[in-house]
Parts: C-alpha cells; sequence; structure tokens
C-alpha cells in the first residue's frame, strides 16, 4: 500500500505524524526547514562562474565580487529563517459553510518582530502573502473546498518565505487541531404541502399567529390606536389598552420521509434548503430525523441546530472535533 | 459647577440606591449628549433611574411603552382629521419631550424601533413631507429586556450604536436591598426633589465636556484597544471608528465629572464596557469564562 | 495592518522594475567605454523607453518593433565580438543580452534573469579596471543588485527607494566578514587555462629599440612605471637608482636593438651584506620587461625570469599591475666568467661617422688603456656637450653629427654615442636601457618611479673587471644623477608636454597638493600591493599570521570567525526591537522593573494605567503615599494634559520626582518594608470594583 502512495502523500502523513494538531504553534527552528530555491542555485552557479572568471584572470577584485555574493548567499539563509522563526499561529473558529462551498479557516498570526511576504495556503504554490507588523495580530482567512457533509478536518497549512533575497525558501507545514462543519448542500425542490404535520392543517406559510389575548392595561402614551379597547371605552370603563401575548409563529415540520424516493443526500440537501426557507421567513419549525427530533423553534441559534444535525446525519462522523 | 455635578449624583443615588456607578455613568451619557439604553430584568429600577433623572435636571419627560403593534406614527405622531376644521391636524407624537423613557424598546417591531432611532440620530422628526425638530436637549433613555426572553425583536447591530452607553442595573447587594425594603417605594418622593441642573446649565456643561483636551498619547491608547477588539478571536466584529469616537465622547464627559480638563485612559477604561459592549459582537458559541471585553482592557497596555 | 495579497502570479511589482532598471544602468555604465557606441545609444533608449512605461502603459511598441529591435541587436554584437579578441566583445554581449531582456519584464523569472546577468557583468567588469574608485563603484553596483533582489521579493505597499536601499546596507555589511575570510584565505591558483587579455598599451618611456636623434624632442608622461618597497625600508642613494629594464646590444649604424639573450638561472645563492631585496609592483605595460635594480640577482616569482644579460622579463605580457620579490646587489664583483660572444658586443658597421673613428684611432695612436679612452671620452662630454631635452635632429653620420657638431642632446644621445665610441676603440660595450631615479613615499616608505624617470647608460666590458657601468649623462649633468628629474627640469618646456602635465607641475609646485598626491599614491600602493596583488602576497602573509598553512588550520580560520559572526548577525536578526518610549513612559517601567525585582506582584500589569499603579503602589507601600499620589498626578499631566497649558518645570519636576521614588523604594526593599501582603495586580478587579 505505502509503495502506491506518491512521495508527497507520504510526505504529508510523516508531517501530520511528526506534529500533533495543536491550538497554538510558534515557529522554532524544530519546524523551520530552509533550502535554497530553484534561482538561489542559478545564483550560486553564476557565483562559480565568477569564480572561475576571478581565478583565470588572477583578478583579486573579481574574486571579491565572488566571495560577496557568496557571503550574501549564506547571510541570506539567516535572513529567511528569522523572517519565519517566532511566528506565532493559532487557529481561529470556522464558520460551517455548505458542500461545495469555500470553507474559509481563520487563523490568527502574532509575532513580536516584523515579518515579511509571508505566504499561507493549502496549497504551496496559491498562497496569500502578507506582511506582519510586530505585536500587531492579523487574522488571516484561507480558503479550502468543502466536498463532503461532516466535520471536515483543516489540511496541512503552509506557511513560508522568500523574503528578503529569494534565495531561500524557508517553510513550515502547520497542523491545527481545526475543523470545519460542512453542512448539505441546499437543493431546492419539493412542496411545502409535503412537509406540514397533519396536526398544523390550519396554518398555511405566511399566515400571522393570532397572539393570545392577555389582559387590559390603563392607557399610556405611545400606545397603538388599534389596542385600545374601543368597547370598554365605549362603557365609560376609559382607556384601556389590550395586552397581548408574545408573537408566535406557525409550526412547520421538516420530515424525513417526506421525501422517500430520494437518496440519503438528496433528502438531506432538500431538508437544508427548506430549514434555509423556514429561518429566512422567521418560520417556526422543527426536524424529524431517524433516530433523532429538534422542537420547533425560530432564531439564529435553532437553525444552527437543524443544520448541524442534518450535516452530521448518518455517515458524518460524529465527534470529529476531538478528532 | 462640578460641585452641581456631584449633588445631581447623589441627590439621585438617594433614590436609586447603591447604584452610584451607574447612576454615574448615565450622567455622563446625558453630559455627552449621548442617549442610553439601560438593558436589564423588568423590576430593577430602570424607570426609577431615568424618571429620577428627568426630575434632577429639570426636563420635560414622557414615557412610551413599547408593544410589538406599534406603528412608527404611534411615536413620532400623525395627521388626525379635525372635525370642526374638516382638515388634517399633526397631532405630535410622544417624541416630541426633551427626555423620552422608551420602555421595552426591544418589544416593537423593527419598523417601530427604525422609526424611532432615525429620530434620535437626526434629532428631527419628518411626517407627511413637513420636518419637525425635536426639542433640545432630546434624551432617549430605552429601556430593553434582555434580549433572549420571549416575544422579543432584538434591536438591529446597525442601530443599537445611536445609543451612546448601555448599562444594566442589576440586583443590589444584600444591605442596600434591605435599606430598599425598608424605605418601600422611593418613587414617590421623585417629585420632591430639587432640580440641581436646568438645561441652561446642562448645555454649558455638555459644551465643557467636548472641550475636554485629548492628547495623542490616549488617541493611541484609544486605537490600540479598537485594533484589539478588530483582531480579537472572541469577536465577531470589532469596535468601528464610530464607536471609538464615541468611547471619546463619553469618556471626555468621565473625565470632566472627575474634574479634569484633560482625558486620560483611566475615563477611557471607566466607560469602555458600557459604550462598547452593545457595539461589538461577540461570539455566543465559544465558552469563554473571562469578559471578552475587559479581556480587551487587561491585554492592551495603557503605555504605548 | 497585514495586507493581504493573493499572489498566485508573480508579478514585478513597479518598484522592482524601478530598481532593476537602476541596477542594469548602474552595473554597466562604466563598461560603456568598452561596448560599441551604437549599443550604448540603443541601450539608452531601450531603458529610458521602459522606464517610461513604467509610469504609464502608453507607449507601447509593437511586437514585430521588438523583434527588430532584438534580431539587429543581436546581430550587431555578434558581428562586432567576433572581431574583437577581447573581453569588450563578453561585455558587450552580456550588455545587450540584459538590455534586451530589460523590455520584457514582467514576471519574477525576467528579474532574475537580470540580476543574474547583472553579478556577472558587475565581476567582468573588474577585468577592465581595478583602480580604487572603480572598486567602490563595484561596491555601489552590488548594492543596487541586492536591492533590486530585495524589492522583487517585497510587497509592492513598501517605499522603494530608500527602505531597500537601508536594508540592502545592511545585508551586505553583514556579509562582508565572511567575505573578506574567504578572500583571506580562500587559496589562489594560477590560471586553469590561458586566457586573451587585450588591453590598450600602456605609455612606457622605453622600447624596443633606439635610435637617437629620430625625433628632436622628448615627449614623456609622469605615469608611474612602478613602485618598489624594501625590505629594510631603505631605498638606496640616489646615485644608485639604477633600474634595469633591457640591454640594447646590436647597432646598426642607426640605432639599437634589444639583443637576444638566453634565459638564466636565478643568482640565489649570495648572501652579502649589500645584497638589497625589494619587492616592485609593475604597471601593466602590454611587455614583458620587468624592473630591477642594478644588479639584479634573483627573483622569488615564478613569473619572473632572469636573463643572460642581467634583466628580468615576465613569461607573459605584463597585463595587469604585477607584484615580485628581488634581490640585487649595488656593487657587483666580477665573477671571472669570461665573456661570452664577445664580437657581438664589439660589432660595428664598417663605415660611417669618420670623425669618431678618428678620433678612436688618434687614441690608440696615443696607447691610451681602456680606462683612459672612457675617461678622454667623458672629459671631452663634461667640457663641451650640454644636456637638453630638446636637442636637434641629426641625420647622415649621426653620431659624429652629435660629437662635432651639435654636442648637445639627453641620455640616449651620450649612451648611444659612448657605445658606439667605445665598440670602435675595442672595448665591448652595450646600452642599457631603464630608470634612473624614484621619488620616495615617505607614508607608506616605497620608491615610485614614473615614466618620464627613463634613462640609458652604457656597460663596458672591462678585462678583469667584467662589465662596468658608464653613464655619460653623469659626466655632462650630474645633477641629473642626484636631484629629481621633476626639480631639474621643471622651469623647461620641454618637459612633460602632455597636457596632463599641467595639474601635475601645478601639483609639484604647491606644497600641500603635493603631500594630498604623495597620501593619494601611498593609499594606491597598498591597494595595489595588497588587494590587487594579494594573490603573490597571500601565502607570505598567512604564514606571518599563522605559521605552516595546514587543510585543518585553514578550516578553523574559515569556521571559527565565520561561525561567530554568523551568530552574531543572527542574533542581532532574532533579537526582538525594543519599543519606542516616551522618556516619561521610560521611568513607569524603570519603577515598575524596580518593584518586579522585589516582588513580580508589583510589576504594572499591561491594562494597567499609571493612576491605577500608583494607587494600588500606595495601598501595598503606605510610607510613599504622598509621593506616589503627587507623582501620577505629575505624569497624568505631563502626558495627558494639553501641552500648551503646562508649566515648564512640570517635566523636571516629575524626572526629579521620580528618581526620589526609585532611591525610596530601592531603600525600603533594603529594609525589606516592600513584598509583605501584596496585593496582586488585578486591572478587571480594579476596574470593576470602580465601576460596579
Amino acid at each position: 500500500m505505502a509503495d502506491r502512495r506518491s512521495l508527497r502523500g507520504r510526505i504529508q502523513a510523516w508531517l501530520v505524524n511528526r506534529y500533533p494538531g495543536q491550538a497554538v504553534i510558534r515557529l522554532t527552528q524544530k519546524r523551520i526547514y530552509i533550502l535554497p530555491t530553484l534561482a538561489g542555485s542559478a545564483y550560486l552557479l553564476v557565483v562559480l562562474l565568477i569564480l572561475l572568471l576571478a581565478v583565470n584572470y588572477q583578478n583579486n577584485l573579481a574574486y571579491a565580487v565572488c566571495f560577496t555574493l557568496l557571503s550574501l548567499f549564506i547571510t541570506a539563509i539567516l535572513h529567511t529563517y528569522a523572517n519565519l522563526s517566532g511566528l506565532e499561529s493559532r487557529a481561529l473558529l470556522t464558520e460551517p459553510v455548505f458542500v461545495g462551498d469555500e470553507a474559509y479557516f481563520r487563523y490568527q498570526l502574532n509575532t513580536d518582530r516584523g515579518l515579511f511576504q509571508l505566504g499561507l495556503g493549502f496549497d504551496k504554490a496559491q498562497c496569500m502573502t502578507l506582511d506582519l507588523v510586530a505585536n500587531r495580530p492579523a487574522n488571516v482567512e484561507i480558503p479550502s473546498l468543502c466536498s463532503q457533509r461532516g466535520w471536515q478536518q483543516a489540511d496541512l497549512l503552509y506557511i513560508g518565505s522568500l523574503y528578503p533575497l529569494g534565495l531561500f525558501r524557508a517553510w513550515s507545514w502547520l497542523r491545527f487541531e481545526q475543523s470545519v462543519l460542512v453542512y448539505p448542500k441546499p437543493v431546492a425542490g419539493g412542496e411545502i404541502e409535503a412537509l406540514r404535520g397533519a396536526e398544523q392543517h390550519k396554518h398555511a406559510v405566511g399566515a400571522r399567529g393570532d397572539d393570545e389575548f392577555q389582559e387590559l392595561k390603563s392607557y399610556y402614551p405611545g400606545a397603538t390606536k388599534s389596542s385600545i379597547a374601543w368597547k370598554v371605552y365605549a362603557k365609560g370603563h376609559g382607556l384601556q389598552v389590550k395586552e397581548h401575548q408574545g408573537y408566535a409563529g406557525n409550526e412547520l415540520w421538516l420530515d424525513w420521509d417526506s421525501w422517500p424516493e430520494l437518496s440519503v443526500e438528496a433528502r438531506l440537501s432538500r431538508l437544508c434548503y427548506w430549514a434555509l426557507v423556514f429561518s429566512q421567513s422567521g418560520s417556526r419549525f422543527g426536524l424529524r430525523l431517524p433516530g433523532k427530533q429538534i422542537a420547533p423553534a425560530t432564531g439564529v441559534e435553532h437553525k444552527k441546530n437543524v443544520l448541524t444535525q442534518l450535516a452530521l446525519y448518518g455517515g458524518g462522523p460524529e465527534d470529529g472535533r476531538s478528532g | 459647577m462640578r460641585d452641581r455635578i456631584d449633588q445631581l449624583v447623589d441627590t439621585v443615588s438617594s433614590v436609586v440606591l447603591g447604584k452610584e456607578d451607574v447612576v454615574r455613568l448615565a450622567v455622563a451619557c446625558m453630559l455627552a449628549r449621548g442617549h442610553l439604553l439601560i438593558e436589564d430584568l423588568p423590576g430593577m429600577g430602570k424607570t426609577t433611574l431615568a424618571h429620577t433623572l428627568a426630575h434632577v435636571f429639570g426636563l420635560e419627560y414622557r414615557r412610551v411603552q413599547f408593544t410589538s403593534d406599534m406603528l412608527p406614527a404611534d411615536i413620532l405622531g400623525g395627521a388626525v382629521f379635525n372635525q370642526q376644521t374638516s382638515s388634517f391636524v399633526y397631532h405630535p407624537g410622544p417624541v416630541f419631550t426633551q427626555l423620552l423613557l422608551a420602555d421595552e424598546i426591544n418589544r416593537s417591531t423593527p419598523k417601530t424601533q427604525s422609526a424611532l432611532l432615525e429620530a434620535m440620530e437626526e434629532g428631527q422628526v419628518s411626517s407627511e413631507g413637513v420636518t419637525r425638530q425635536l426639542p433640545s436637549p432630546f434624551f432617549v433613555l430605552a429601556t430593553q429586556n434582555p434580549t433572549n426572553q420571549f416575544g422579543t425583536f432584538p434591536l438591529p447591530e446597525s442601530q443599537l450604536d445611536r445609543f451612546l452607553m448601555k448599562i444594566s442595573l442589576g440586583y443590589p447587594d444584600a444591605d442596600t436591598e434591605k435599606k430598599l425594603l425598608k424605605h418601600g417605594d422611593t418613587r414617590s418622593d421623585i417629585e420632591e426633589l430639587p432640580v440641581c441642573i436646568d438645561s441652561k446649565m446642562l448645555q454649558d456643561i455638555q459644551t465643557a465636556c467636548q472641550q475636554v483636551a485629548v492628547s495623542e498619547p490616549v488617541l493611541d491608547y484609544i486605537q490600540r484597544l479598537a485594533q484589539f477588539s478588530r483582531s480579537s478571536e472572541e469577536i465577531v466584529l470589532g469596535l468601528s471608528p464610530r464607536g471609538a469616537l464615541a468611547l471619546i465622547q463619553a469618556a471626555k464627559a468621565w473625565a470632566y465629572m472627575s474634574g479634569r480638563d484633560f482625558l486620560t485612559p483611566d475615563d477611557v477604561q471607566q466607560v469602555f464596557s458600557s459604550v462598547v459592549e452593545h457595539r461589538l459582537l461577540i461570539r455566543k458559541d465559544l465558552n469563554y469564562q473571562a469578559d471578552p471585553i475587559r479581556a480587551i482592557l487587561t491585554k492592551v497596555d495603557v503605555l504605548s | 495592518m497585514a495586507e493581504v495579497v493573493n499572489q498566485t502570479s508573480r508579478e514585478l511589482t513597479p518598484g522592482a522594475k524601478k530598481w532593476l532598471l537602476i541596477m542594469l544602468i548602474t552595473v554597466s555604465a562604466p563598461q560603456l567605454m568598452y561596448v560599441p557606441l551604437w549599443l550604448a545609444v540603443t541601450g539608452g533608449c531601450l531603458l529610458s523607453w521602459v522606464w517610461l512605461t513604467l509610469e504609464r502603459h502608453r507607449y507601447v511598441i509593437p511586437r514585430w518593433g521588438k523583434g527588430v529591435v532584438v534580431i539587429a541587436v543581436i546581430l550587431g554584437v555578434l558581428v562586432f565580438s567576433s572581431q574583437s579578441k577581447g573581453l569588450d566583445g563578453l561585455s558587450s554581449l552580456l550588455i545587450a543580452g540584459a538590455l534586451l531582456k530589460s523590455m520584457e519584464l514582467k514576471k519574477q523569472r525576467d528579474g532574475w534573469v537580470l540580476v543574474l546577468v547583472a553579478c556577472f557583468i558587475a565581476a567582468v567588469g573588474f577585468l577592465f579596471n581595478q583602480s580604487m574608485p572603480s572598486a567602490v563603484y563595484g561596491g555601489v553596483s552590488l548594492l543596487t543588485i541586492v536591492c533590486a533582489l530585495l524589492m522583487m521579493h517585497q510587497g509592492s505597499t513598501q517605499a522603494w527607494l530608500f527602505l531597500p536601499v537601508k536594508k540592502s546596507l545592511f545585508m551586505l555589511l553583514q556579509s562582508i566578514p565572511l567575505m573578506l575570510i574567504l578572500f583571506l584565505i580562500f587559496p589562489r591558483i594560477g590560471p586553469l587555462w590561458s586566457v586573451q587579455y587585450q588591453q590598450s598599451t600602456a605609455k612606457t618611456g622605453l622600447s624596443d629599440r633606439m635610435q637617437p636623434g629620430d625625433i628632436s624632442r622628448l615627449t614623456r608622461s609622469a605615469s608611474v612605471a612602478f613602485r618598489v618597497s624594501f625590505t629594510d625600508n631603505k631605498p638606496p642613494a640616489p646615485e644608485q637608482r639604477y633600474w634595469r629594464v633591457m640591454t640594447f646590444a646590436d647597432f646598426d649604424g642607426q640605432g639599437w636593438s634589444i639583443a637576444d639573450v638566453t634565459k638564466q638561472d636565478m643568482q640565489g645563492d649570495v648572501s652579502d651584506d649589500d645584497l638589497i631585496e625589494y619587492q616592485v609592483i609593475a604597471e601593466p605595460s602590454a611587455s614583458t620587461w620587468l624592473f630591477a635594480l642594478d644588479y639584479p640577482l634573483a627573483s622569488s616569482a615564478s613569473a619572473v625570469q632572469r636573463y643572460s644579460d642581467g634583466t628580468f622579463k615576465a613569461r607573459a605580457a605584463v597585463s595587469q599591475r604585477i607584484s615580485y620579490t628581488a634581490s640585487s646587489l649595488l656593487i657587483k664583483p666580477y665573477d671571472g666568467h669570461p665573456l661570452v660572444n664577445r664580437p657581438r658586443y664589439l660589432a660595428v658597421p664598417a663605415a660611417g661617422n669618420p670623425q669618431t673613428r678618428k678620433m678612436v684611432r688618434q687614441w690608440q695612436q696615443k696607447g691610451f688603456s681602456a680606462e683612459e679612452k672612457i675617461a678622454a671620452l667623458f672629459k671631452n662630454f663634461n667640457q663641451h656637450f650640454t644636456y637638453t631635452l630638446s636637442p636637434q635632429k641629426l641625420q647622415g653620420n649621426r653620431i659624429d653629427q652629435f660629437l662635432f657638431d651639435t654636442r648637445e642632446g639627453f641620455c640616449e644621445h651620450f649612451a648611444n654615442a659612448t657605445a658606439y665610441t667605445l665598440r670602435l676603440a675595442g672595448i665591448p660595450s652595450r646600452v642599457v636601457g631603464g630608470y634612473l631615479g624614484g621619488e620616495w613615499n615617505d607614508y607608506e616608505e616605497y620608491l615610485l618611479i614614473r615614466q618620464y624617470e627613463a634613462h640609458a647608460w652604457v656597460e663596458a666590458w672591462l678585462d678583469g673587471k667584467g662589465w662596468i657601468r658608464l653613464d655619460p649623462t653623469t659626466a655632462v649633468a650630474p645633477e641629473r644623477v642626484i636631484q629629481p628629474f621633476d626639480q631639474l627640469f621643471s622651469s623647461s618646456p620641454e618637459f612633460m608636454a602632455d597636457s596632463s602635465m599641467m595639474a601635475f607641475r601645478l601639483q609639484q609646485n604647491l606644497a600641500w597638493l603635493k603631500t594630498l598626491s604623495l597620501r593619494y599614491d601611498a593609499l594606491n600602493y597598498n591597494w595595489h600591493r595588497w588587494i590587487l596583488g594579494y594573490h603573490q602576497q597571500q601565502n607570505n602573509l598567512l604564514q606571518d599570521w599563522f605559521g605552516q598553512i595546514s587543510l585543518l588550520k585553514m578550516l578553523l580560520l574559515l569556521f571559527i570567525p565565520v561561525g561567530c559572526m554568523l551568530m552574531i548577525v543572527f542574533w542581532w536578526l532574532l533579537k526582538v526591537q525594543s519599543r519606542w518610549m516616551h522618556p516619561v513612559d521610560k521611568e513607569v517601567v524603570a519603577i515598575s522593573d524596580l518593584l518586579a525585582k522585589v516582588s513580580v506582584e508589583l510589576k504594572r500589569a499591561s491594562g494597567e494605567t499609571v493612576q491605577m499603579y500608583s494607587v494600588r503602589l500606595a495601598e501595598t507601600l503606605p510610607e510613599i503615599r504622598a509621593e506616589l499620589d503627587a507623582w501620577s498626578g505629575l505624569y497624568q499631566r505631563l502626558r495627558y494634559a494639553d501641552a500648551s497649558a503646562q508649566a515648564e518645570d512640570t517635566s523636571l519636576q516629575y524626572h526629579r520626582l521620580s528618581q526620589q521614588l526609585m532611591s525610596k523604594i530601592k531603600r525600603l526593599g533594603k529594609q525589606g518594608v516592600i513584598g509583605k501582603g501584596v496585593k496582586q495586580p488585578d486591572v478587571e478587579k480594579q476596574i470593576e470594583t470602580r465601576v460596579w
């Protein structure tokens, strides 16, 4: 099996094993790798050519040029290394996304020296570049495509720099204990009728729920005209205001069994779509999944709750976070 | 004038027992020409505080109870048909007052909230093509129930920052509560309180507050606070430049009340929480023990 | 705040392009003399056009236009470099390549090509010119190269002009120690293959044929011929400063040509008190002649070959400054060897110069010995001849004309006539070409010999004595030998007719200018000796310093200082830059640090204002409560109050109070008062207690 894996895959696996996932990572010599770039090698070649020139013409100033360039090469190692050393990165919370979207993994970078032209990305070829000011934490968001619902672990994060001269590349792979929750992809379809529970027939979508009358209060400035109990006023009891109980929406149920003809993922996608629609319109809705039920409610928290259940349904690893 | 302020604070504190700090903040808010949002559970003395403040400043005072079926016209006023003259006559709403106590503001629909908040922002009301100036000074003391209560429409974040400060009274401590129980309702005493600062003097003081000097190091400090709030993990939306300006405004009033004509980081720290808290969007799904807002104060160095 | 840029395609920023162009101009500018004029002009146009396109994208040359330029330049350069054999061709090729590349400056890769070519051009530049100014210029070129490289890898937001210069300068300075060590110990080996080195021929005071009378005026230059330093730092007396370069043995009736001579081993085994050891640094001359003090014995340099006529020659033409050590004897004892090839030194054309022949016949009739003949001739010179730098032209029987008619001339005339006459008289003789004199530089203790000090004299073979030096010029003008040449003739208009001589004469007249010039020449001398000629010094120097050289020693020498240096640079790089602090704040930090030594809890927390801090301190240290209150009040006024409203002495008062506080704290600390029942710095709590 191991032979079949690509070299890169093996390196990745080795890196994953080498560094345990952490919340905060400080770059030290244990983690920073440094090698000459291709351009750096070409530079060395030119230095060698100049050395040949110097030797052949016995020209000591050409020797000096050669050695200056060579020393610069060596000094550049330190500079490039120093441009990464001491960088502190912290994984921040990542907002859940839908399948097919890009999750933005958020990181906070901090340093006590100014660092320049840091490249960050899950792919070495496609990096964000940023300059860091000393003691000014910077947040970066790095997109990563999510193709599967459930908890998705962040890839190894490449962080590297060519600064200052591009002769060397210093880099590190960071593994954070970080994952993102991926909701099913919302797919429109199906009829709203199918969602209605038998006992909720009187509620049509969009119908305003009747507030229940609670009590009468004496009039106060600013009370709406419609809430004034005119009948009571007519009876000579003075201005009274009708107080109503809080605002209640209609209740809807998102039911796993509404579309038996669909596959599991398609069902989840559709449920997800309707959950979003209902949240948008502020309707009260509940969720019924095999072995799981969420009581009807409204609000952002509820929506999150529902979507999470959909994301983690069945195959989704339940505790991806701790893993 | 500062003795008058102290006297005023004492007076208010004699009614709103054991809450001198909150009273000072509320007074500072008014001296900084800011609107005040009081968030608390019912029965904590929000109305008493607002009422007392109105009285000791000698301000005209009205109270509006917000409800879910309230319409903008119920606050701003509207045209009413007069049968004698057979014409529409504009009836000013309760907003035309020097101090408006907007009770349970988050019970009304966003539409109504917006109407009030707009009036607060602009200091005028436009109705049927006529723009009517609100009186000066004009304060709104709004109270709201904690937003997680049932049947509330939370104020939108974009409009929350119309309020300079958001304070909360909280339960009184044991001694105060005992005293409170002994004395019974103090509300009837309010009418007998002296007017400590009249509106002329209030305007002078407000002008004086504006003139409190803000030095470079303090500006730096405020900038660092804002910067830190933006890069903090626990905070989704950091402090906006407008929020930072509000911070300076409130801190200036605090500095004036402390008897200084220049701003120090101490003033900023004192008003920080009440000015900033409702302007930040704090991440709720993290279980942080520490208050992220006070964490900002502890982590940002005062010396640059 | 960090700026986030997506960097999928590595385009060059305008700043980087600007620096690449600056680099290109700087690096190739000194070599414009060596490239054809059309290339220089084309290059100038191209670079200005590229610079303009940086600012706005209006002046775009169409594709075919670029193609034409590229093909034309390549063809031109190929033609040029195929015709020129030396380095000019290489330099033109490099510069043309770089220029053409500058038209296509888009990606980072293009920038790299330019940078690498520029490195090479900078090195090639030193093959043309190795003077001190050009070395300084080379340093500047390297700086621009580093700047360009830095800009290529820097964000576009940063300033493009001074910041990269500063940073590059730092990097170069950090590299210099390592460079010096490498320069010092890197073993210098001989050329790997022979290279053609074309250099414009230097002016010399010598030529390989001596024909007096051809020119009526001697034009000489003040340029340096060579410099000599002596092992015991003492130059020989002025009258002994004869520098032997070549001998002329063949006379054809008109002039003298250089003798074919055979190589000879060095005479290294002579040990004598009179032995003078010295080191010569010869300027390039495009010939193989070398300079040695009469009489040369040996030279240790491998490039130097000794010849049978007692001269030194280089194995190859001296195209660059070379330095060599040599030893000489001022008075050479006769070694007893007979004269080889005697007829050659007596050969004269069968006819011509009847008057001279008559004079010699008279001597022989009188039965003069060889010495008497010489004395008679010199007496004649001394009594009837004048020394001049602008003699009349000679024609026909030149020697007759000179000896009996014009009776004026300079060294060559006298040497010519003397050698001819002696040969007629049966005394083997030859003319020696070389230099006489030299200017002693006190600052660096060396002798400087200029081209105008070229001289010719005669050597005659006397049986039992060997070759004897005869300088007829001394008979005519003894002061020519003793006095410096320039003093002697500074008033005569023919001396140094070169235009550059004007400056030189001015220099000779102004004392301070002369001092300055001597100092500069001393510096230049050291430059030549230690830098340009380092490959000849290296072995001796390293042995002097470190004894016998071994590989281990070399490695240690390389790694220990390099390691130390790199450690220092590394430490410097990783060091956290200390924040700039207001002096008023510094004292707060100082007090806080002082207290932290006693108890960590007394350190000021980061969110703690000075006011809060002083209140907290006052609780633990009630002894100094009053001072603390005053101090924090002053601090607030100083730092936060309107500056214009402040009394002038507030700052003074504050600093005094700070000092007072510190000394009190120290005293309290000694008494052990501090540190008991310390309150924790709890900023949250403090803020809280005052508000909620």
